[in-house]
């Protein structure tokens, strides 16, 4: 039998011995499920913020006006109208809102005696606290009402301080209207290059980050396996070299399955790359994380030691990598981790050459610390 | 009764052989997830020195007017703290875009204030890096469509003037007029945060986003600190649990005595963690508003911790009770720990998800672990979440009590 | 004499274990190596499977050091542990086809040493549920995949009933019969029985030893410093 031949049979024969466990063959079918749940959620109404929006005066044209594009933009920040100021403060304070955002009676006048004489005070803000995500949300919502307001500042200017008292209301719209230059100003664009898509939900974003961590998991459980097949001398067949490298052809056969899942997952979510690039950093990724979690296995003389890092990596690849948010902490752990290489890939393509030399980096290592775990096994058996 | 009492010493003994990696295991793990509560906090505090989005503004040295346009919004109250502009060359912006320094950065073409004066456009390009979709990106990019609709409504306004000007006033220079309203728009307009009166309500009646994010972490804490515990599940004999079951120490015992020592290794856990964080808050001034000026008691708040913490501790059991092989084990752990602490909001908070996604999410053992949680650092009682977690702890606890019965049976 | 092992010497940190252990023996030759436990025994067919390594000494094959000719000793030597390493997971049929060739399995179970350790018996039977006697006759049989000319065996039929010990101990009998050379770690009576030459390992060292059948007389000799 030709090598490559042997080679698959092995490979297959060992992902056999794993996908006969009805618990490890739940976790790739499982994965898919999840994501589509979280996809199919993300296309409903949701908000990274709540504002409950009462109009004082509902047939207020500007306060309609501006509630209309809070109301129907498309934002990650939602609003709701309610009934009652009572309303919107109950809201805030039971936790179902962030703020309410109150429009007084005449938002128009308010805005005329704002750009007239500069009083303020025209729209209620109620919070619970005064946090810089609600901060970010007074610049969303005075986005909404400048087109209003830049209007009375604009009229404000023309009729009383250039004292033009003779134009009418659409004369002077027109005027306004008259200075219009282009629809949008700044147009978005990736610095790879790569092609922009504005759409996603922040729902699904973290996915790949989650979905991530789940195989480098399942080459670290892979590493218990390890242990134990190492107590047995299950492969003492095989000539030292080739179980020295068995180990990680085990972890790789061990995150293929969920690596498939994991891929038809991104594909349902919304947050899919595009084939060539998603496998491509699937080719990159798996290797790289078996040959980390050799490493961390040789490394760990002891099954519980090995067990115990576990949980350590996965909060540290949550709170280090760019799962959630890219927290910018400065420390070299996300140059070790797996994951941080695949998310960075995941948003510029650039950095795929930065995993290219990670992944040959690794190779040496590992070897070196197959070699020093043969001789910790062999003074170790002295022991028995 | 001999059995029993053997049995369980034996349970004990062998939780005892895992203490000291588990409190390794443990005090590192509370540690990271201190610092993730601590740069949590950091970024929501009120720094004045710090914004929270700095874009990088990349364009001609001769431009003069993109400074202009930098220091007007850097004068404004509130941009301070919410976005940062920084004039930059762009080998230095791309640089700092890779190494995730900047959210993005803005290219203003070359000419752009000349065409600007013939009343024309050349597009500003923001670029970020590809891919993002997280709540950091499409935050900036709500943003930056802000920035380029008060920009381009300002323009309106001031060309608009201009014409009126132009048409009314033949003697004044439209130019000084659309000059002057620029002023205006810049003292006047641009101080937005006058256009409020802000009310703040108060934490009292719901949670701090910072008292969200200590039960969100202390839930995930707890889940995943079950994978470390592995050994303790792996090793244990099933046919020592067969013949057992013949001698009378049938299911109820075993199952009794494996969870309690679990359950040991679990509160010498939370207590070794609880310290650590405490340690690290009080250092640190981690402002928690619900632990602040209360008569809480440490021991209150631990006893009002425990009952989510034994819920979970019995879903974990309940796992490794299902999994017959160590891998399916550590996947299906994490598994839970991930999906749960999505869904139920440790991760992102509840709020941010869809009115459905979060009902379904507040119905999980996380949810009710999350709501009883909160609950108690409101010092508050919430009837249904304290029966929502007793029941996942019953039936959970019957459901390994079941498995191990069939177990033996075979 | 094809096989020579000569002067091995293991240490474990500063404590020895070998100190000079050697024995020869030819083709044919069925080598029991005796001791009380923790002597070294298991170590010394460990270091000539290729699965420790020693700290000197060498182990010749037809003049061919085995301990420095990994790719020589993969072709000679085979080498049964204790346990059963078999992957619990798969089937005994799957578990052979890791070690043999396709064709050779075939051959091999139709009329070969598959066959007659009946190992033919229970190939679509998961590892995990076979019987001691089971396991170790598909131990052995993955084991001699390679054809080897040696086989290293450690306690081969310890804990098996009588029926498979014989099944076992007359394959030994026909490996021998072709050609083969047989050294085992042995404690059973029978076992010794077939051996054709006996050495005690004492201090690190190994002793030819005469069993003519006296238990108790054994059991003094192994207790004797």
């Amino acid at each position: 039998m030709s090598s490559i031949r042997r080679f698959f049979l092995w490979y297959w024969l060992l992902t056999k011995r794993l996908i006969k466990r009805p618990a490890y063959l739940a976790v790739p079918l499982l994965i898919p499920l999840f994501a589509a749940a979280v996809a199919l959620f993300s296309k409903q109404d949701s908000g990274v913020l709540t504002a409950a929006i009462y109009l004082e005066d509902p047939e207020d044209p500007v306060a309609c006006a501006v509630a209309d594009r809070l109301l129907n933009g498309d934002s990650i920040l939602r609003c709701v109208q309610v009934d009652s100021a009572e309303a919107a403060r109950e809201q805030v304070r039971s936790g179902y809102a962030d703020a309410a955002w109150l429009f007084g009676s005449d938002l128009g006048a308010g805005f005329d005696a704002f750009a007239r004489y500069g009083s303020g005070g025209i729209i209620t803000v109620a919070e619970r606290e005064d946090n810089i995500f609600l901060m970010i949300s007074r610049e969303k919502l005075f986005a909404m009402l400048y087109p209003e307001l830049s209007f009375a500042m604009f009229r404000n200017y023309l009729v009383r301080e250039m004292g033009i008292e003779d134009l009418s209301e659409e004369e002077l719209r027109d005027y306004y209207a008259s200075g219009f230059t282009a629809e949008e100003l700044i147009r978005f664009s990736y610095v790879d290059g790569s092609a922009v898509d504005t759409g996603g939900s922040y729902l699904t974003a973290p996915l790949r980050g989650i979905l991530s961590l789940l195989l480098l998991l399942s080459g670290l459980a892979s590493g218990m396996y390890c242990y134990r097949e190492e107590r047995d001398e299950s492969f003492v067949w095989l000539p030292a070299a080739q179980r020295r490298t068995l180990p990680v052809l085990c972890h790789i056969t061990a995150m293929v399955p969920p690596a498939a899942a994991v891929l038809a997952a991104l594909a349902m979510s919304g947050v899919w790359l595009g084939l060539g690039r998603e496998l491509m950093m699937m080719l990159l990724f798996v290797p790289a994380c078996a040959m980390f979690c050799e490493i961390l296995r040789c490394l760990c003389p002891r099954e519980e030691h090995y067990g115990a890092l576990i949980p350590i990596l996965a909060v540290a690849i949550l709170v280090f990598c760019p799962v959630f948010v890219s927290m910018n902490l400065g420390l070299p752990l996300r140059y070790i981790l797996p994951p941080g290489y695949y998310l960075r890939t995941s948003l510029s393509t650039k950095a795929l050459w930065p995993m290219l030399l990670y992944l040959a980096a690794l190779i040496p290592l590992t070897a070196l610390c197959s070699r020093l775990r043969e001789q910790l096994l062999g003074k170790q058996a002295g022991k028995l | 009764m001999i059995y029993l009492s053997s049995y369980f010493r034996l349970q004990l003994k062998r939780a005892a052989k895992l203490i000291p990696q588990m409190l390794a295991v443990t005090l590192l793990l509370a540690a990271l997830s201190a610092l993730a509560a601590l740069m949590l906090a950091k970024s929501n505090a009120q720094e004045a020195s710090q914004a929270k989005i700095r874009i990088g503004v990349v364009g001609d040295e001769g431009e003069s007017i993109i400074d202009e346009a930098i220091d007007m919004l850097g004068s404004m109250d509130t941009s301070r703290f919410s976005i940062g502009l920084e004039r930059m060359e762009e080998k230095e912006a791309a640089d700092l875009l890779r190494r995730g320094k900047i959210t993005g950065y803005l290219l203003v073409p070359e000419g752009f204030a000349d065409a600007l004066w013939y009343g024309d456009h050349l597009p500003i390009t923001y670029f970020s890096n590809s891919g993002g979709a997280d709540v950091g990106a499409k935050l900036t990019r709500e943003l930056v469509v802000n920035i380029s609709g008060l920009v381009l409504e300002t323009e309106n306004a001031v060309y608009g003037a201009q014409h009126a000007v132009r048409d009314r006033l033949p003697d004044v220079s439209a130019s000084k007029a659309g000059d002057n309203l620029v002023i205006r728009y810049g003292t006047g307009i641009l101080d937005r945060e006058r256009l409020y009166n802000i009310e703040l309500l108060g934490v009292a009646d719901s949670l701090s986003l910072a008292g969200y994010y200590l039960c969100g972490i202390t839930l995930l804490f707890v889940m995943l600190w079950s994978i470390s515990c592995s050994p303790f599940f792996s090793r244990r004999s099933r046919e020592l649990g067969q013949i057992l079951s013949s001698e009378g120490l049938g299911a109820p015992a075993q199952v009794g005595s494996e969870f309690i020592s679990y359950l040991m290794l679990l509160l010498l856990a939370l207590a070794a963690a609880g310290l650590l964080a405490f340690v690290m808050l009080s250092r640190f001034g981690i402002p928690i508003p619900e632990l602040q000026n209360t008569e809480k008691s440490a021991f209150s708040l631990i006893l009002r911790f425990l009952p989510p913490a034994l819920m979970l501790c019995a879903l974990q059991f309940l796992l490794y009770e299902l999994s017959s092989s160590t891998v399916s084990a550590i996947l299906l752990q994490f598994l839970n720990a991930a999906v749960q602490g999505y869904l139920s909001g440790c991760f992102y908070p509840s709020s941010f998800f869809p009115e459905g996604l979060r009902r379904f999410g507040a119905l999980l053992p996380a949810g009710f672990g999350m709501r009883y949680l909160g609950a108690g650092l409101l010092s508050k009682s919430d009837p249904a979440a304290a029966a929502g977690v007793w029941f996942y702890l019953l039936l959970f606890l019957g459901l390994s009590l079941l498995v191990r019965s069939r177990r033996n049976r075979s | 004499m094809e096989l020579q092992v000569e002067n091995i010497e293991k240490r474990y940190g500063s404590k020895p274990v070998l100190k000079g252990a050697g024995f020869e023996a030819a083709p044919g030759d069925c080598v029991g190596i005796l001791g009380t436990n923790g002597t070294g025994k298991s170590t010394l067919l460990r270091i000539i499977a290729g699965v420790l390594k020693a700290n000197g000494g060498r182990c010749l094959w037809r003049g061919e050091d085995l301990l420095k000719n990994a790719s020589l000793r993969a072709q000679t030597v085979a080498y049964v542990p204790q346990g059963t390493p078999l992957i619990e997971e798969l089937s005994a049929l799957d578990n052979l086809r890791l070690w043999y060739e396709p064709k050779a399995l075939e051959k091999s179970l139709e009329e070969g040493v598959l066959r007659q350790l009946g190992i033919h018996e229970f190939l679509k039977t998961g590892a995990a549920r076979l019987s001691g006697g089971m396991r170790k006759r598909l131990s052995i049989g993955c084991a001699i995949a390679q054809s080897p000319d040696v086989l290293l065996l450690d306690e081969p039929t310890a804990a098996l009933d009588l029926v498979c010990k014989e099944r076992i101990l007359d394959y030994f009998e026909s490996f021998r019969k072709a050609g083969g050379l047989l050294v085992m770690v042995t404690h059973d009576q029978w076992e010794l029985s077939t051996c054709s030459k006996l050495y005690m390992i004492r201090d690190g060292r190994l002793e030819p030893y005469a069993y003519g059948g006296d238990l108790r007389g054994l059991i003094r000799d192994l207790d004797s410093p």
